[in-house]
């Protein structure tokens, strides 16, 4: 009973546990995966990210130079970025912001 | 007396996975259960002939959303065996110390929803919070939180660093404490040592006899633990299989509890002989010929099926998880029980219908 009411004491002085989302978002750790993104300047659109990705959620169109990224199935395992030659995929510890709706992230290199 | 049959699932608040049962009931006791699954096949075995073998890791990895850590090892090293890889010492040592750190995660969920099952609900929270740290562990590390794809052909993609080997002693240290007083609960509270001492018994012939795996088998008194037999890192470390002869719910609460601390014992263990290299080698040329690859999962042996055929993809893989060969002990353990006990039985084997089901 003593140790019950103990508990309950402090539990009373505590600041609560949860945050106050969305207010307050929780800090992510250096590798957390949250979105992969994409920099369009050095991609020589060889399409190594998009054989080696396992949801199928990156195409690549070498004649006019697009590169489109279906973020619905992407699963964020950082196997694109870890084979880029050219290392213009990053991961970012950011959530992805919320999309009004469900269209490919498609971009198109101009010279 | 006359029969009434309850079924018990797909959709049950305790369960939360879709596996039914058929009870057959004479007044409130069990007199037969007739287990259907089947609710969510995904055929993901299929779609490992689709893809690349590299990419399978991917794939088999959400079989089961809470071992996952364990099917990619199995995977991983079954393909590694027969392309004949040696795969450095410090991975091996990182994926035992991940596959530990997924067996308490776990663990750790598993007591909370035993907790849940019999109406505790600080219980279960309580313990869900101190999963939630282990969690924080899995996504320092590899930057997820379950599915964490830290696993690849050739050793494992992610190191640890001094700054998360402090992290990873200093929340588990912590945890020890904590789950000491949750442990006390499970164990010593007098309800629900009611809800769980002398439910849903198991002798030791009858678990022999079904094939019980894992904490089911451990629980029944058979010290049946495949990391005994030494695979990846866990030939350098020093431990005993865990058994506990009370043969029921009560057992099996106590061999989880007691595996919880042994894991951490485990991860100090490798911890301190984590070796420095490299933690991945590069894989030349294509699988070819079959194997199989087992290990210990937290619900009990899981073995895995690979065939190849010196192409890309995989000819063949079958998944045999432990929740499937640990169903024929629950058929067993029901009948004779109340209905109100159920709910208790069914989760005591952990059931990972996902899993089961591919
Ligand atoms: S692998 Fe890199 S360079 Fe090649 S197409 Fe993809 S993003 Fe572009
Ligand atoms: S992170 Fe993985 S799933 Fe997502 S686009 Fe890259 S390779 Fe594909």
């Amino acid at each position: 009973m003593a140790n019950m009411l103990n508990i309950v004491l402090k539990n009373f002085l505590k600041k609560p546990k949860t945050r106050l989302y969305p207010l307050k978002e929780r800090d992510s750790f250096e590798r957390t995966r949250h979105k992969i993104h994409f920099e369009t300047a050095d991609c020589i659109h060889c399409g190594i990210c998009q054989r080696k990705c396992p949801a199928d959620a990156i195409k690549v169109n070498r004649a006019e130079k697009i590169w489109e990224l279906n973020a619905y199935r992407c699963i964020i395992c950082g196997e694109c970025v870890n084979v880029c030659p050219k290392k213009c995929i990053t991961m970012l510890n950011k959530r992805r912001d919320v999309a009004e709706n469900k269209k490919y992230i498609s971009i198109k290199k101009v010279d | 007396m006359a029969k009434t049959v309850i079924p018990f699932g797909p959709q049950h608040p305790v369960l939360p996975e879709p596996l039914q049962l058929k009870l057959v009931l004479e007044d409130d006791v069990v007199v037969e259960a007739i287990p259907a699954i089947g609710y969510v096949h995904r055929g993901l075995e299929k779609l490992t002939e689709l893809k690349d073998y590299e990419q399978s890791v991917y794939i088999v990895e959400r079989v089961c959303g809470i071992c996952s850590f364990m099917h990619s090892m199995a995977y991983t090293r079954g393909i590694e065996s027969i392309m004949n890889i040696q795969i450095p010492q410090r991975a091996e040592y990182i994926r035992t110390i991940l596959a530990e750190i997924a067996r308490v995660q776990s663990h750790l969920l598993w007591l909370g929803l035993l907790a849940d099952s019999f109406g505790f609900e600080s219980l279960f929270m309580e313990t869900w919070r101190y999963r939630e740290d282990i969690l924080d562990i899995m996504e320092m590390i590899t930057g997820n939180r379950v599915i964490i794809s830290a696993n690849k052909v050739g050793g494992v993609t992610k190191d640890f660093t001094d700054e998360h080997i402090k992290f990873i002693l200093d929340t588990i240290n912590r945890l020890e404490e904590k789950i000491k007083d949750v442990e006390n609960v499970f164990l010593n509270n007098y309800t629900v040592k009611q809800r769980l001492a002398g439910i849903g018994i198991l002798t030791p012939e009858d678990a022999r006899e079904l094939g019980a795996l894992g904490p089911i088998a451990k629980g029944s008194g058979i010290p049946l633990d495949l990391r005994t037999t030494g695979y990846s890192a866990y030939k350098y470390l020093d431990f005993e299989p865990i058994v506990d002869n009370h043969c029921d719910s009560y057992g099996r609460t106590v061999v989880r509890i007691k595996e919880i601390y042994q894991s951490f014992q485990l991860i100090r263990q490798a911890i301190s002989k984590l070796p420095s290299g490299e933690i991945f080698i590069p894989v030349k040329g294509l699988p070819n010929g079959e194997v199989i690859s087992r290990l210990e999962q937290p619900r009990g042996e899981a073995i895995y099926y690979i065939k190849t055929n010196g192409t890309k993809t995989l000819s063949r893989l079958k998944i045999r998880t432990p929740t499937f060969a640990n169903i024929p002990t629950l058929l067993k353990m029901l009948p004779g029980s109340r209905l109100q006990d159920v709910p208790v039985i069914v989760l005591t084997i952990d059931p990972c219908i996902s899993c089961t089901e591919r």
